[in-house]
């Protein structure tokens, strides 16, 4: 069940681009480059690596482009070594950091490089959508009609009803995420929004609404995970792995019986918890999976920084900004940096790193020690939960 | 088997309707709309309004419908029928049963015998006939029939204003003292009649305008009624209640009077103005109507009609169980009052008539 | 989809046929290989009631390729006569009809996707019962 880390693990560099529509870089050139700005910061080598995990959802429904790993380590002209493809819809990045932090810890390999990569663009939207839908159980969700903002919906309707709260208390999430992305270099959307123009913008699903729901992205982000030991050798600034939990549910979320229940995420983050010796209140920062607004506000309670119901309450208080008692989504989220599906627990992995080295610049959450990353796929019928901590 | 006697077909063995059942469209665009759009006179349209398949329907979910209804009203379980027949001229695949998709869905698969038959607007009763023949040969138990369509017409066309969606369903056993009524027999008249046809690859049919009345519908339905009376020494005074194909209201008022028989037997079997034609469902739709009123001890008289060109008349009797079981599912005035009304551009949107 | 895998789920989709752990009780569509619930692999055939009420639903504005022609449309969860809950299309209703609560029963659908070659996908959905 638990990690039993061997070594202590230290994520040693970061690479990104900007989340964008990159028409003119394909996802060999969106990882490539991310890959090389990561290794090169922390003076490494594409001849150190010893292992790659992609994360990517969707190239084989995309791009039809399947055996990712194997293509891009040739591109790379890493023809020997260790290179696996996560798929995992929106977990992917989550549980490639996880799948390399165990190799590390276990000392099966020393430097290992993560990579997420997506590349959305050039889809049409309905493709994207199918794309999107297709982490679901193909055999029976398609048969349905169902679409997955419908699913959203049905769990935002029960969220509002259960707990009281409106419309405008739930879209709060997007407006902190693009308050968040308007300082951030890497971000999709580095603009704000208003209240106004959330609930003027059209219904996909009702209640859900176009500015509360993920938009297309390309992006790619990479981190390098190697043992502690090694980092301080390399001198680079660099940030614990203190704990990885990944945690299943059912894809069906009527089959749950509770739709807000979010059981893998309650039962990732505390063993995240237990694994890392902290609890919830130790946390000063967290990227959630907000791939709909009202998901980042279940999150949030699930991930115990509030009560059950009291999303809203924190982002009405402000205690979610950079400033407040717990900053989430510091660089935008998945509504504001941009969502490149598979890529997006390596970005957060990106964000957190940025933020416990003192890097974030205008996004900087003051003292960061201990920040949290969350993975999902399908509600929570994947939850990957990632927590990171500061070396003095 | 079936006795053949000068042209009557009369089941040697009792036959009778075990359960029926029928089911329309929720939705209806009023004539007066399509005239509207077209910009016609607003007197003198054949219907009040038409039935139109939604956006998610076609002959086979009709035909399920239809036939789930039949099932409850005969309390038969769904793999005790042995033979499904789906009788429609809107198939979905021009190759490719519905009545396997139909058999499957009701769970009477796989021990059944299924065949679609087509027969213009008379599709339906063809199949009456074939299930009665199997159940009086003692070769099944029990035997679907099922007429249904979701008519198509071509735009602007007179057709347009009655084509129609809407089907019914029966299933025939033994006459015994669960059948709601039995056949005393049935008399078709069929002769080679070019009234209306759709040719291979035609996304609509084409009919001959008025030839479709006197050489066509009158002369075929009269001749199987007469046909069917004569052999069973039955005169028009004998029936409690006419139906007949109705491709609109007008035409089986007139063959009324050519047959001698009183309006107000007819009148109960009419739903062409509030449903329009639904062509292999409309003497289905319109048996069913008078089941659902009709007394035991009452004889039905049922003339179908198909274009190109047959008649097909069956005489039934109505037997005691008819008073529980029609209660069992809803009846053709429920499905009459269910509608919402859509203009033309839904209607086009709902029948695929807009080029996406 | 490919033809056969659409195939494959006939009963489920035209009779809402799914399974019951022998070994539990608990009960599963769609139908499940293994029950999650107490790890049994014996699991018989179940049918599932036509007729339930609808618990949660929303109107979908925004839809893949093909199902313009059905937008809006109704998604909701209903829960059949026996507790089971299934996830469904809610049809022939307009938006402002549907209730939460109201009592709805199985029909027979055709989804506007085709398959390869114009194959056609039948469905259950559930609408409003006809008295």
């Amino acid at each position: 069940m638990t990690c039993i880390a061997m070594r202590e693990v230290a994520v040693v560099a970061v690479g990104y681009t900007r989340v964008s529509e990159h028409w003119d870089k394909s996802i060999k050139g969106l990882f490539i480059e991310a890959s090389l700005k990561a290794l090169s910061s922390a003076g490494l080598s594409l001849k150190d690596v010893d292992g790659i995990y992609v994360a990517n959802a969707f190239a084989g429904y995309l791009q039809r482009q399947t055996n990712l790993a194997s293509i891009i380590a040739e591109a790379l002209g890493l023809t020997d070594t260790f290179a696996v493809s996560i798929d995992a819809g929106g977990a992917s990045g989550g549980l490639a950091v996880h799948e390399a932090y165990r190799d590390v810890a276990h000392g099966i390999r020393d430097v290992v490089l993560v990579c997420g990569v997506e590349k959305m663009s050039e889809a049409t939207s309905s493709d994207v959508l199918t794309a999107q839908a297709s982490v679901e159980d193909q055999e029976y969700f398609r048969y349905t009609g169902a679409t997955l903002h419908s699913l959203a919906a049905l769990i935002y309707k029960t969220y509002m009803k259960r707990y009281g709260v409106k419309q405008e208390d739930v879209a709060l999430m997007s407006i902190l995420d693009h308050e968040h992305a308007s300082t951030c270099q890497h971000a999709q959307y580095p603009f704000k929004i208003t209240l106004d123009s959330i609930m003027k913008s059209p219904v996909l699903s009702d209640p859900v609404r176009v500015l509360e729901v993920v938009s297309p992205s390309d992006g790619a982000a990479a981190v390098v995970l190697c043992p502690h030991e090694k980092a301080k050798e390399l001198g680079a600034p660099h940030v614990k792995i203190a704990a990885s939990q990944l945690v299943r549910d059912s894809f069906n979320i009527v089959e749950r019986g509770d739709v807000l229940a979010m059981e893998a995420l309650v039962k990732a983050a505390s063993r995240a918890y237990k694994e890392a010796g902290v609890t919830p209140s130790d946390i000063d920062f967290a990227e959630v999976y907000d791939d709909y607004s009202v998901m980042g506000v279940i999150a949030m309670e699930k991930l115990g920084f509030c009560r059950e119901g009291e999303g809203v309450k924190v982002l009405k208080e402000g205690e979610a900004k950079l400033d407040g008692r717990i900053p989430i989504n510091t660089f935008g989220g998945l509504k504001a940096r941009g969502a490149p599906i598979g890529a997006v627990g390596v970005y957060q992995a990106v964000e957190a790193y940025l933020q416990l080295t003192g890097e974030a610049g205008a996004n900087q959450v003051k003292d960061a020690e201990v920040g949290l990353t969350h993975g999902s796929c399908c509600f929570n019928s994947i939850a990957v939960v990632n927590i990171f901590r500061r070396c003095c | 088997m079936v006795s053949v006697e000068g042209g009557v077909l009369r089941p040697s063995d009792d036959v009778g309707i075990a359960g029926y059942g029928v089911y329309i469209p929720i939705y209806r665009i009023k004539a007066l709309e399509i005239a509207r759009v077209w910009g016609k006179f607003y007197d003198h349209l054949p219907v009040e309004e038409k039935a139109v398949a939604g956006p998610d329907e076609d002959a086979v979910t009709i035909a399920i419908e239809a036939a789930r209804y039949a099932i409850r009203r005969a309390g038969i379980r769904p793999e005790e029928i042995e033979a499904v027949y789906v009788g429609t001229e809107s198939k979905p695949y021009a190759v490719k049963p519905c009545s396997t998709i139909v058999a499957e869905a009701l769970g009477a698969t796989p021990n059944v015998l299924a065949a679609d038959y087509e027969f213009a607007c008379k599709a339906g009763t063809e199949a009456f006939q074939t299930s009665i023949g199997l159940v009086a040969s003692n070769m099944v138990r029990y035997a679907m029939a099922i007429g249904v369509d979701t008519a198509q017409s071509r735009p602007a066309d007179a057709l347009e204003y009655t084509a129609a969606a809407g089907g019914g369903a029966f299933i025939f056993t033994r006459r015994n003292c669960e059948t709601i009524a039995y056949i005393e027999g049935s008399y078709s008249f069929v002769t080679d009649t070019p009234d209306f046809w759709r040719r291979d690859g035609d996304m609509y049919p084409s009919h001959m305008g008025r030839f479709t009345g006197e050489p066509a519908y009158f002369r075929h339905t009269t001749m199987a009624a007469k046909g069917l009376m004569s052999e069973l020494g039955l005169r028009p005074s004998d029936f409690s209640y006419a139906v007949f194909h109705q491709p609109n209201p007008k035409f089986p008022l007139k063959l009324a009077q050519y047959l001698g028989i009183p309006l107000d037997k007819v009148k109960p079997s009419i739903v062409c103005s509030s449903i329009g034609n639904t062509y292999s469902g409309s003497s289905m739709i319109g048996l069913a109507s008078v089941l659902d009123i009709a007394k035991p001890g009452d004889r039905i008289l049922l003339v179908s009609y198909g274009s190109g060109a047959g008649s097909d008349a069956f005489s039934f009797v109505v037997q005691d169980a008819i008073e529980e079981k029609r209660n069992r599912a809803p009846k053709v005035s429920s499905f009459i009052y269910r509608k919402k009304e859509i203009d033309y551009s839904l209607y086009a949107k709902f029948r695929r008539k807009i080029f996406m | 989809m490919a033809t056969s895998a659409y195939w494959r789920t006939r009963f489920q989709r035209y009779r809402l046929i799914g399974n019951r752990c022998k070994e539990c009780g608990k009960v599963f569509f769609p139908p499940r290989f293994v029950c999650p619930a107490c790890g049994s692999v014996k699991l018989e055939e179940y049918k599932l009631p036509e007729r339930g009420k609808l618990v949660e639903y929303t109107v979908v504005y925004t839809a893949p390729k093909g199902y313009e022609v059905m937008t809006p449309y109704v998604i909701g969860i209903v829960e059949l006569e026996d507790g089971v809950r299934v996830l469904a299309q809610i049809t022939d209703v307009d938006v402002e009809d549907v209730k939460e609560g109201m009592e709805v029963e199985a029909s027979i659908r055709r989804l506007p996707e085709q398959l390869e070659g114009g194959m056609i996908c039948y469905t259950y959905k559930f609408r409003p019962v006809i008295k």
